[in-house]
């Protein structure tokens, strides 16, 4: 055991650290932290809008209040795009160890991003009349749809900004100038070459039958990116990653986020908005049926588990542990049940560790596609929402019933391999 | 005052342990700080931590750690510890590895 322990600190560590200390990796996931707060802001303003429960909805539609909370996500989850960009470029910058001028270097990537969206839209009225607005904005890039445009920019505009800082290409000014000042004069000529060249993107995809940076992207990953995403054997594959990373004692769900955020956030801002809009719910797989099918417990799975722990134990270790750990894996934080049964490195819990997201991901998968549970609503909700309430509040009644078939899934699961693993504790106390 | 800085993933699980590691702290007479950060929080609250110490479960970013921070003490939390979240046994960890 010490010596399979020994080689997994040797080979193992340094690929996950590869993984998540990689800086364009970190980046993406430290910005999608970054936003978080605006997800769940207007994904908060989303629910009380359109929470479908009959006498709430008669109150909010009557008073007016529905209106003033639909406001929010207009702004929030349907500009997603614009604050990753923002986000990223910023944790770039940082992350190259630029911490002055990510202030300067955020703001001027998000200007980027702009400027790859053509101003004007254009409308078919219903008497087939078709009306153009020059000066307007479009919006369908700056939400969902425009997230990798806002990833790459998020990490080509510090990329190129960096590469005159780091050269010292700057203006110079005087000691006796202020750093700040003196900061955004050095800002200048870096911003004069980003904006020149990403003018020169804009114009040169102006020539294409595309007519943009965003919609050329979108049409060249949509296909690739349909068939990942629509599949559920990718989704499994990062449920066996992460969960073969936790039974080393690795954070696995860290190093698999940022494969998450990328595919699967974009699906569920679509979900949200679907859901805000009263349409029907577009994607069966989006980033929260991880929390709310897979991870139900936290990763492993392991409310069933603690359960077991806190009331079937003849072992006095186990008592102690379930009575300490399931207050906290009902708010999904696994931390004392993966180091404290232990399931790192104990062949016991291994096999349940492993197949019990996945056991539980596709059963609710089946039962998502013959439609017996709802697509989830995609509303963004923080780490520690309790289990059930977290159900509850992604898919209505249908999906918190869901998660208590899934915990006690998670009992029977574990329990012959518990058994085992009190029987030894119970040995070793006598 | 000894200011004692943890990392975890999302500040969640070692802020369970950072409020048994104060009580454990005051019984033993301890003049500490003690507050839990996730590790994205490393460059900003690093500076001024007396000595880092990282959940077991991102082990594999102590490299990361001590990149940014070569001269600060830091300890990887006892794993048996963390699990049971034994304030206890980590404010001993902490003691060794400062040597007080």
């Amino acid at each position: 055991m010490n010596k399979l322990q020994e080689t997994i600190e040797k080979y193992g560590l340094p690929i996950a650290d590869k993984i998540q200390g990689n800086r364009y990796i970190s980046a993406i996931t430290n910005g999608f932290s970054m936003i978080l707060p605006i997800i769940m802001m207007g994904a908060i303003f989303t629910l009380l809008s359109s929470l479908q429960i009959g006498p709430y909805q008669d109150f909010v539609s009557a008073t007016g209040l529905k209106t003033v909370f639909s406001y929010a996500g207009s702004f929030t989850t349907d500009l997603l795009a614009l604050f990753t960009v923002y986000a990223i470029a910023y944790q770039f910058t940082i992350g190259r160890g630029y911490q002055k001028d990510a202030a300067f270097v955020a703001p001027i990537s998000m200007v980027m991003f702009l400027i790859l969206i053509p101003m004007g839209v254009s409308k078919t009225t219903e008497a087939g009349e078709v009306v153009n607005i020059g000066a307007a904005l479009s919006t369908g890039f700056l939400g969902s749809k425009g997230i990798f445009t806002a990833i790459l920019v998020g990490i080509i505009s510090p990329t190129i900004y960096l590469f005159f800082i780091e050269r010292k290409i700057v203006i110079k000014m005087p000691d006796s100038v202020p750093p700040t000042v003196a900061k955004s004069f050095s800002a200048l000529i870096p911003g004069f070459v980003l904006l020149f060249i990403f003018s020169l993107i804009r114009y040169g995809f102006s020539f294409t039958s595309f007519g943009d940076f965003n919609s050329w992207l979108y049409a060249l990953l949509e296909k690739p990116l349909a068939a990942i995403t629509n599949s559920p054997v990718s989704f499994i594959i990062l449920i066996f990653v992460c969960q073969l990373l936790w039974s080393l004692g690795i954070h696995g769900y860290m190093v698999i986020r940022p494969f998450l955020q990328m595919v699967y956030l974009p699906l569920a801002v679509d979900n949200l908005a679907a859901y805000a809009a009263g349409e029907t719910i577009p994607n069966i797989i989006c980033y929260y049926n991880w929390a709310t099918f897979v991870a139900v417990g936290g990763c492993g799975g392991l409310v069933g588990l603690a359960i077991l722990m806190a009331f079937c134990s003849k072992s006095q270790r186990y008592k102690t542990l379930g009575k300490i750990s399931l207050p906290s894996v009902i708010c999904n934080i696994n931390e004392p049940v993966i180091f404290g049964a232990p399931i790192v490195l104990n062949p016991v819990f291994f096999i349940p560790f492993l197949f019990v997201p996945i056991v539980s991901f596709i059963l609710s998968y089946v039962l998502q596609l013959t439609g017996i549970l709802p697509y989830l609503s995609g509303v963004a909700l923080p780490l520690g929402t309790p289990v059930l309430l977290y159900g509850w509040l992604e898919g209505g009644f249908a999906v918190l019933v869901m998660q208590v078939v899934i915990i006690l899934l998670q009992v029977i699961m574990y329990y012959p391999f518990f058994k085992v693993a009190d029987k030894q504790a119970l040995l070793e106390e006598s | 005052m000894i200011n004692i800085v943890l990392f975890c993933a999302g500040g969640m699980s070692t802020s369970l342990l950072a409020n048994k590691m104060r009580t454990a702290a005051g019984e033993k007479g301890l003049e500490v700080t003690i507050e839990a950060y996730p590790m994205t929080q490393l460059e900003v609250v690093g500076p001024t931590a007396d000595i880092i110490l990282l959940g077991p479960q991102i082990r594999h970013q102590k490299g990361k750690v001590t990149e940014a921070f070569p001269d600060k003490p830091m300890a990887i939390i006892d794993m048996a510890a963390y699990g049971m979240i034994d304030g206890k046994k980590v404010i001993d960890q902490v003691c060794s590895v400062l040597g007080i």
